[in-house]
């Protein structure tokens, strides 16, 4: 592989989800995955989560698969569904945030 | 102090019939114009078919208000109740929701506050208080058991809800959870259209106005005891394990777990990231530069303040509502509330205060003044916006230099609007009024919806569904709010915020969970689980078997007569709009150019068409009523012949 088919994509864990991959529940913690052109927003997310139980857990609903209810994913500022689908390609460079959802009261 | 007591006859029937578990059987009537109380006895077929608050209110709004009766008209009802979980080991069951015609929107209301007022009405012996008439002289309501006395106010008008607690308590010589008292402060008392009820330091009934429509009525407060009476439970052992799987979920679901540690504190600060805290008026989604985000994060502001568990009725969500102790600047060392996501909003960025300290403090003021602090952010940010731009000057705020961030002078303008001083008075009756009297440019800046609701504490350009939701909703606010387990109903847990068919279907499909959870007497921060399990709890207290399709059913049965309640009374689909700046396009932000406002109609049809709603007269179709169970307000609603015609 040369250096220049190397991809990477910044995802950014945030808030109380970093308890699940091994912060103190503040900030935000940084992980840089290496992905394969082509692979989809969710197979990068997915890349990472199978690595932490507790997050995998709380990202994908355990029934049916689909992204739960407690974290919001937003690409490069972005809300998905603007420009991004979890089915979307991933682009070199691009920054995904983890984010807990948060309601009011 | 001398206590004058009114007159007051109660007509107990004779017996009454086996109900079951969980209800008194007494709803609690008050005629404030001739001061006479009595009792209105419910069927065990009434319980079943009504439950508790919102489905008994929204039935003698119906029956007992007709369309030409305004807001503070003397035959508008006030009606306080809870439900038949009220009282019992579940978490959270101190709830009380009032309904009635609120000022604000001229329409129905249903507005809910925790603490334990829900629990002392059923430990008293009442599913619920409906006040009627008005009161030729100020007086408060006084509550133990089987006395039940209108008592001369004078002594406590003018103080502010924390006061009025405070010497009442004190009065009667009962402190803590042994006394709840929920009324109004000046706000309230001067007719502020978006006064609200409050009571048990920091719980509020706050849409609509129904602190207006306490006042309007000469009522300062419910002064309620304890109270000595059991609940009977149908299966005790059922509700305990019912009651532990709730809890167990909200502990361990990713979606609550962090409810149940620090309650809604940490909003302001997910939010960021999100574009969905308001921030100075609508004009950006991005905080000030001085702001350290840091500070916003639940633990820092636990951190930053002396505090400790204040938490309601049974409730073991040990991480939410807490009261602290500011620590530096104004009213350093006085006992807060901590806000909850919406105050901390509404006091914080939309007005561009960014220390959590003075907006803790300035939520505190606010609970006390007794308005809504949703439009106390919408008014006091819309107010130094103009200010800002020069549409509103110095010299017409009275001297108040309304800067943004300034706190004080957010307190200095809530104190003049609360006893409705100088310019107090125009903004007293809300942002949408205030707002088109002062016209030109100021008007363009103002958030609100033509209907009257203050739209809640978000920036709804980044979540469409909850300006659907609070623009076309029939009860004063939001009625159908965040999805909560919509997978339950086959729908997927996450939908693109911006596809508008899937908003406005998403929207009607779950409308009807709040109406059943208010008619509870739960808390819906402590039943955000599973409807399937919350059905569980209510089938193990009363013997029935209660479905989750049923609950959403109850509910869009209420929101229904709420709704044609309201068009009886003139307000229909011409003022289900938002205003300019609310459906606005953000500027910056994760949801910088999404356009609501584009995408509206696509909303509103899916909504209507979804509900069975006629697009055109904003009706319920005479299929839809019947489906619910309203087939006796086909005729009402559609006329004789129309009903025929599509029988």
């Amino acid at each position: 592989m040369t250096t220049s088919s190397l991809h990477k994509v910044r995802i950014e864990v945030f808030a109380w989800l970093t308890k699940m991959v091994g912060g103190d529940g503040s900030g935000k913690i940084f992980f840089d995955i290496t992905f394969t052109p082509g692979e989809s927003l969710e197979t990068v997310v997915r890349s990472l989560s199978q690595k932490h139980p507790e997050l995998h857990r709380a990202l994908w609903d355990p029934d049916s698969g689909q992204l739960g209810a407690s974290v919001e994913l937003i690409v490069n500022d972005v809300f998905m569904g603007i420009d991004h689908t979890l089915e979307t390609p991933v682009s070199d460079g691009d920054r995904i945030t983890l984010l807990p959802a948060w309601d009011g009261g | 102090m001398t206590k004058e007591k009114e007159q007051v006859t109660e007509q107990l029937p004779e017996q009454l019939p086996e109900l079951p578990g969980g209800y008194a059987g007494k709803i609690l009537r008050i005629d404030l114009s001739n001061g006479t109380s009595w009792i209105q006895t419910i069927t065990p077929e009434e319980c079943r078919r009504y439950i508790g608050a919102v489905g008994f209110g929204t039935k003698i709004l119906w029956d007992e208000v007709p369309g030409n009766v305004k807001w503070n008209d003397p035959e508008n009802r006030l009606i306080l109740a809870s439900g038949p979980l009220a009282g019992t080991p579940l978490w959270g069951t101190g709830s009380l929701t009032v309904i009635t015609k609120g000022a604000m929107t001229n329409g129905a209301t249903v507005t809910n506050a925790q603490g334990f007022f829900g629990a002392n009405l059923k430990f008293s012996g009442y599913d619920g208080i409906v006040f009627q008439g008005q009161s030729p002289k100020w007086v408060y309501l006084y509550i133990e058991d089987d006395t039940v006395e209108l008592r001369d106010a004078s002594h406590i008008m003018g103080k502010d809800t924390w006061e009025t607690q405070d010497m009442l308590q004190a009065e009667y010589g009962m402190p803590g959870h042994l006394m709840s008292v929920y009324g109004i402060g000046p706000a309230g008392e001067n007719l502020v259209k978006w006064a609200m009820i409050e009571g048990d330091y920091g719980h509020v009934a706050s849409k609509n106005g129904v602190g207006a429509v306490m006042g309007s009525k000469r009522v300062k407060c419910v002064a309620i005891a304890r109270g000595s009476k059991g609940i009977k439970v149908h299966d005790t052992a059922g509700l305990f394990q019912a009651a532990d799987m709730i809890s167990h979920e909200i502990m361990n679901d990713p979606a609550t777990v962090n409810l149940y540690r620090y309650g809604t504190l940490g909003g302001v600060y997910g939010g960021a990231a999100m574009g969905t805290v308001p921030t100075k008026n609508y004009t950006t989604n991005i905080y000030p530069v001085h702001t350290n985000l840091e500070e916003w994060a639940p633990q820092s502001i636990r951190d930053t303040f002396e505090h400790r568990g204040h938490q309601c009725s049974s409730c073991g969500m040990k991480g939410h509502c807490h009261m602290m102790i500011v620590p530096k600047g104004e009213g350093k060392g006085t006992i807060i509330d901590e806000p909850e996501y919406e105050g901390l909003s509404g006091c914080g960025p939309q007005l561009g205060i960014m220390d959590p300290v003075k907006v803790s403090w300035l939520n505190t003021q606010v609970d006390k003044a007794g308005v809504d602090v949703n439009e106390f952010g919408w008014v006091v940010g819309w107010v130094m916006e103009c200010y800002e731009k020069g549409y509103l000057t110095k010299e017409q705020l009275g001297g108040v230099e309304a800067t943004w961030g300034n706190a004080e002078a957010a307190n200095q303008l809530l104190q003049m609007i609360a006893h409705r001083d100088g310019f107090g008075d125009i903004l007293a009756e809300g942002v949408r009024d205030a707002s088109k009297q002062i016209g030109g440019e100021a008007a363009k800046c103002a958030i609100y919806i033509e209907k009257g609701p203050s739209p809640r504490g978000h920036d709804h350009r980044a979540r469409w569904a909850e300006m659907l939701d609070a623009t076309l909703g029939s009860a004063g606010t939001i009625e159908t709010g965040p999805l909560v387990k919509p997978e339950e109903f086959g729908i997927s847990p996450q939908i693109n915020p911006f596809d508008p068919d899937m908003v406005g279907y998403v929207t009607a499909v779950m409308l009807g969970r709040r109406h059943f959870e208010d008619s509870l007497g739960t808390c819906q921060f402590t039943t955000r689980t599973y409807l399937e399990l919350v059905c569980r709890a209510l089938n193990a207290v009363t013997g029935w078997n209660y479905t989750k399709e049923e609950a959403l059913d109850f509910g869009k049965r209420c929101s229904a007569l709420m709704r044609v309640f309201n068009l009886r009374g003139g307000v229909g689909l011409d003022v289900e709009k938002p205003s300019e700046r609310y459906w606005s396009t953000p500027v910056d932000g994760p949801a910088a150019g999404q356009s609501a406002k584009e995408n509206w109609e696509t909303m509103a049809n899916a909504y209507y068409q979804t509900l069975g709603y006629d697009r055109e007269t904003g009706k319920p179709f005479p299929e839809t009523l019947r489906r619910l169970g309203l087939d006796d307000i086909v005729s009402d609603v559609w006329g004789e012949e129309e009903a025929k015609v599509r029988n």
